[in-house]
């Protein structure tokens, strides 16, 4: 793998400003303040603009207070800062919403991440005829529209009652990111050298025990970045919680944003966003911890989505 | 090859081994004595790695049949047979201490079953660390060690286990040069105390010499030879083992055996160095052939010769002023001692003297060992 | 290369696999049948076969015909848009003497792991037709008072719809082909630069066939995403106003747990389900498979 630190200024150059130094030791302070050069960064800097405004005005929002937002309209600053929207909003969803998206989540995690990885080191370190087939196979789960099951999921739920339960979310959500846990750890097991296990066998271990004992331990790293993704990708999940549980039920954070939303007095936008705060924070954090990591030598190059 | 009748650890009958395209081991046939350190000796790709994985079983013969202690092994799993390996890159644990790295193959559910209770775990580990001198680094972390450590390390790892046999993996192949000799002295003074079978591969023909009881020169897949080093050296069984076994390698000569006596090809009137005496099971009376002789057989003195011709191309001096001459031939380079504290210049014709008895006379084709000359022939014209 | 028995993957891909069958594969199957059979819950039982007669029942349906055009909006506009956008600015990016390139592609990275329902809600409420800030802002820009209905327009619903799954994924895709431009080859740029090649000649003839590759899989994978949308729709538009912005997987839905035409529904998706396999088809044997094995 190629390792392109962000660090350096590394990159083609497409640059206009060819009084710079070669590729590769660039050094900014040298390179003028060009027009092209300052249109880029104005560009740049709108772009960034654009992303993070949606952020701000959510954050705004949730903390008028809702007679301020009906009345006033909208500001660009709050008249004053309250955290009513939060409490009310945590108060009504903590229990069972947001209890329950974690659960769902965290379980599916952990499941999807075990089942991944023993299927990433099934294909990676077997060689049978048809292995790609059989990846791609599992890969290609994701490209399934879910509509496309929903229907006979629900009534398959049903009959087997497990309607409205958490259970079957979970079994959902982990079938749905295993393909993408297999995906991210195949690589990383790939980096695992088959020296050592060899040595292991050798050692006399049976197969499976030097995949628990040497193999795993040094898929940590993977373990983590997949983990993430994945509890990133339950938490945010909206279709199947809408059509397989209820609100109050059995149902996630996203089921009672969009419940909030269908209140017959019309949104309040106030609660709205706190809540929507709330379903985006942990996201938020996972994600900053994943650049605190990133920021630590590992490249991004290594990471590709 | 007839095995004698100690008892046979390990043997090989027959076994092949291909990889795509690549035929690794090619009908290989081998016998590793009880207590014997073999070495199996040849150039990169050769093979050597792959036999000891099918020792090891980390590989499964295409045909033919892997015998450990009288038992075939083939469908074996690497886990089950009682071997212990050192791999050319180590493959330390990263994640465990020099010690758990070392305790590692101790602590396997077949070890703890088989586990006699005679020696601790914790003895036998710092017994062999010593051995190895590396008690003191027990407690680091294997991304701590030098090169040196990680290959004593490795070499801890394997030996501190109950095994039929250790197989070695060109163990000092990474170790710089001083490192390495020094090395090799201190496993030398190992295996004899260890009294173990092994199996030790290398491409180093010194290290082959000086540890092997027996050697096993390999060639694409081929064992061309086993025997003791000295024999190797001094009967080789074809050229390239005769290459392989001296430094600096063997001069090649072009000659023919005329009417039973063997004579140099471009020696003006085709000087005549002495008899042909063929070695047993050999078939070949006339026709051309390579002379093999070692430069350490090869002199100038400043005067006549045997009349092999070449001009001067390199003088190499040594510290104690000896030294040796590079001279072309007809057969090419050829290099010879000087035998005198006269230096010959860079262009300078001169005759170069033969030790007949020590020469080899291979066949130019097959290069296999046809035999020896045996001097006193008259010499000069016919 | 460890050569391990051949059957010795199994256990390690079983449950993966009995799990993905249990759960994914075998309600497709289940979905099969009832798109080819009249199934209503109301009697449910002894359902008649029908074949493909759903199917035709859903060409027929111009409802059916309007969530095909939706679709089909919104994945060529959001692709156009999404990948120009996206290649732009990573080339943008790629330039040498940008400063914060690292904090950029940090800040970029954050759309796309908000939860689409999250999403819609908050663009319902940027799109606000009075006090939104979206309208204010245009109506800073062309001076006059803007207060577009974004939600209750057909047109501008449409749009509302693509400028959120732009917004949400535009700078995703924008860090994917920063790297991919970062990790390419130096020389060729090297030699161009001796060639006194202008920037735009090394734009055609170096950087864009090189990257080639990853866009297209790129845009494709987007493209499947965007075919298969459903949480933005239902919190931003829901469909509406009428059916203005109901794709076919909308369509779907509404079909199924709105007015439980089940085997209509099922038809519907099931249509949806061979365009996407027809589009990773291509995309696997185009080669591609090289990138997925990462």
């Amino acid at each position: 793998m190629t390792t392109s630190s962000l660090e350096e200024n590394v990159g083609p150059a497409t640059s206009e400003t060819r009084s710079t130094v070669a590729i590769g030791d660039f050094s900014q302070e040298k390179a003028k303040w060009t027009v092209g050069r300052m249109l880029a960064h104005l560009v740049l800097v709108i772009f960034a603009f654009v992303i993070l405004f949606p952020f701000y005005w959510m954050l705004v929002t949730s903390v008028r207070p809702q007679t301020a937002i009906s009345t006033a309209g909208a500001v660009l600053w709050p008249e004053e800062i309250t955290f009513f929207n939060y409490e009310q909003v945590i108060a009504a969803h903590l229990y069972p919403a947001i209890m329950n998206s974690f659960v769902a989540g965290i379980v599916s995690t952990i499941l999807a991440v075990a089942l991944g990885t023993l299927a990433a080191y099934g294909l990676e370190r077997y060689r049978f005829r048809g292995r790609e087939d059989v990846a791609f196979f599992i890969l290609s789960q994701r490209m399934m529209p879910p509509i496309a099951i929903a229907i006979p999921i629900l009534l398959i739920i049903r009959s087997i009652g497990l309607a409205d339960s958490l259970l079957a979310l979970i079994l959902l959500y982990t079938v749905f990111n295993l393909p993408l846990a297999m995906w991210i750890m195949r690589s990383f097991v790939r980096s695992v050298p088959v020296e050592l296990e060899e040595a292991a066998l050798v050692d006399g271990y049976r197969p499976f025990t030097v995949f628990m004992k040497i193999t795993v331990p040094l898929l940590r790293v993977g373990v983590a970045v997949t983990a993430i993704f994945i509890f990133i990708f339950a938490w945010n999940e909206f279709l199947f919680a809408l059509i397989i549980t209820t609100h109050g039920g059995a149902g996630t954070l996203p089921l009672a944003l969009a419940t909030l939303a269908g209140s017959p007095w019309g949104i309040e936008w106030g609660p709205m966003m706190a809540l929507s705060l709330i379903a985006i924070l942990p996201v938020l954090l996972l994600y900053a911890t994943v650049v605190l990591f990133l920021s630590r030598g590992v490249n991004l190059g290594g990471v590709r989505g | 090859m007839t095995a004698s009748a100690a008892t046979l650890t390990v043997e090989l009958r027959n076994a092949s081994k291909r990889f795509g395209k690549i035929q690794a081991l090619d009908e290989a046939n081998l016998a590793v004595r009880e207590g014997e350190c073999l070495v199996i000796a040849g150039p990169s790709g050769a093979g050597k790695t792959t036999l000891l994985r099918l020792v090891a079983g980390l590989e499964k013969p295409d045909s033919g049949d892997v015998v450990i202690e009288g038992r075939t092994v083939n469908k074996d799993g690497a886990w089950v047979r009682r071997t212990g390996m050192t791999f050319e890159n180590y493959a330390l644990y990263p994640h465990l201490t020099v010690r758990d790295n070392i305790a590692f193959p101790l602590r396997s559910k077949a070890a703890r079953n088989s586990a006699n209770g005679k020696e601790s775990e914790e003895s036998r580990v710092r017994r062999i660390a010593e051995m190895l001198r590396i008690e003191e680094l027990l407690d680091r972390q294997t991304d701590q060690l030098s090169g040196g450590q990680r290959q004593r390390v490795s070499l801890a790892r394997c030996l501190v286990r109950e095994a039929v046999v250790f197989l070695l993996d060109e163990p000092l192949a990474h170790l710089d040069a001083k490192l390495r000799l020094a090395m090799r002295t201190e496993f030398k003074r190992m295996v004899s105390k260890l009294n173990a079978t092994m199996i030790y591969a290398t491409h180093d023909y010194r290290e082959a010499m000086a540890l092997g009881d027996r050697i096993a020169v390999i060639q694409e897949g081929q064992i061309i030879q086993v025997d003791t080093p000295k024999r190797i050296f001094d009967q080789p069984a074809s050229l390239l083992v005769a290459r392989f076994a001296g430094h600096p390698p063997i001069n090649t000569i072009e000659g023919s055996i005329e009417g039973g006596l063997v004579r140099l090809s471009d020696a003006g009137e085709g000087a005549v160095l002495g008899a042909y005496s063929a070695a047993d099971d050999v078939n070949f009376s006339h026709g051309p052939v390579i002379i093999g002789v070692r430069p350490m057989d090869c002199t100038w003195d400043g005067g006549a010769g045997s009349g092999l011709e070449g001009i001067v191309r390199a003088v190499k001096v040594r510290q104690d002023n000896t030294g040796t001459v590079l001279a072309e031939t007809g057969s090419g380079l050829v290099e010879a001692t000087l035998a005198t504290s006269a230096r010959p210049q860079f262009g300078d014709r001169i005759d170069i003297r033969i030790e007949e008895d020590r020469s080899l006379i291979f066949d130019k084709e097959s290069e296999r060992l046809l035999g020896r000359i045996v001097p006193g022939a008259s010499k000069g014209a016919h | 290369m460890t050569t391990r028995h051949s059957y010795g993957w199994i256990p390690y891909l079983a449950p993966s696999l009995i799990l993905i069958l249990a759960i994914a594969i075998w309600p497709l199957g289940y979905a099969a049948w009832l798109a080819t059979h009249d199934f209503s819950p109301l009697l449910p039982f002894d359902p008649p076969f029908v074949g493909l007669g759903m199917f035709d029942l859903a060409f027929s349906e111009p409802r059916f015909w309007n969530g095909l055009r939706v679709t089909v909006i919104l994945l060529v506009g959001g692709l156009l848009l999404q990948g120009s956008l996206a290649l732009g600015l990573a080339l943008l990016l790629a330039r040498q003497d940008i400063v914060g390139r690292r904090l950029m592609m940090m800040i970029a990275f954050l759309p796309a792991f908000i939860n689409p329902i999250a999403t819609g809600y908050i663009f319902r409420l940027l799109f606000s037709p009075q006090g939104g800030p979206i309208n204010a802002f245009l109506s800073i820009i062309t001076r006059q008072d803007v207060s577009i209905d974004w939600i209750g327009e057909p047109t501008p619903a449409i749009i509302a719809v693509l400028i959120a799954d732009t917004w949400q994924w535009t700078p995703f895709l924008t860090v994917i082909f920063l790297a991919g431009i970062i990790n390419l080859r130096r020389e060729p740029y090297e030699a161009a630069r001796l060639d006194r090649a202008s920037a735009w000649q090394v734009l055609r003839a170096i950087t864009m066939p090189a990257i080639a590759a990853l866009v297209v899989v790129m845009l494709v994978i987007r493209g499947i995403e965007i075919v298969k949308i459903f949480d933005t729709i239902f919190a931003l538009t829901a469909g509406g106003p009428g059916t203005s912005t109901e794709t076919l997987s909308f369509y779907a839905y509404q079909v199924g747990f709105k007015s439980f035409e089940l085997s209509y529904a099922a038809a519907i998706s099931w249509f949806l389900l061979v365009v996407v396999v027809i589009a990773s088809l291509i995309l696997f044997k185009t080669g591609a498979r090289n990138l997925f094995r990462i």
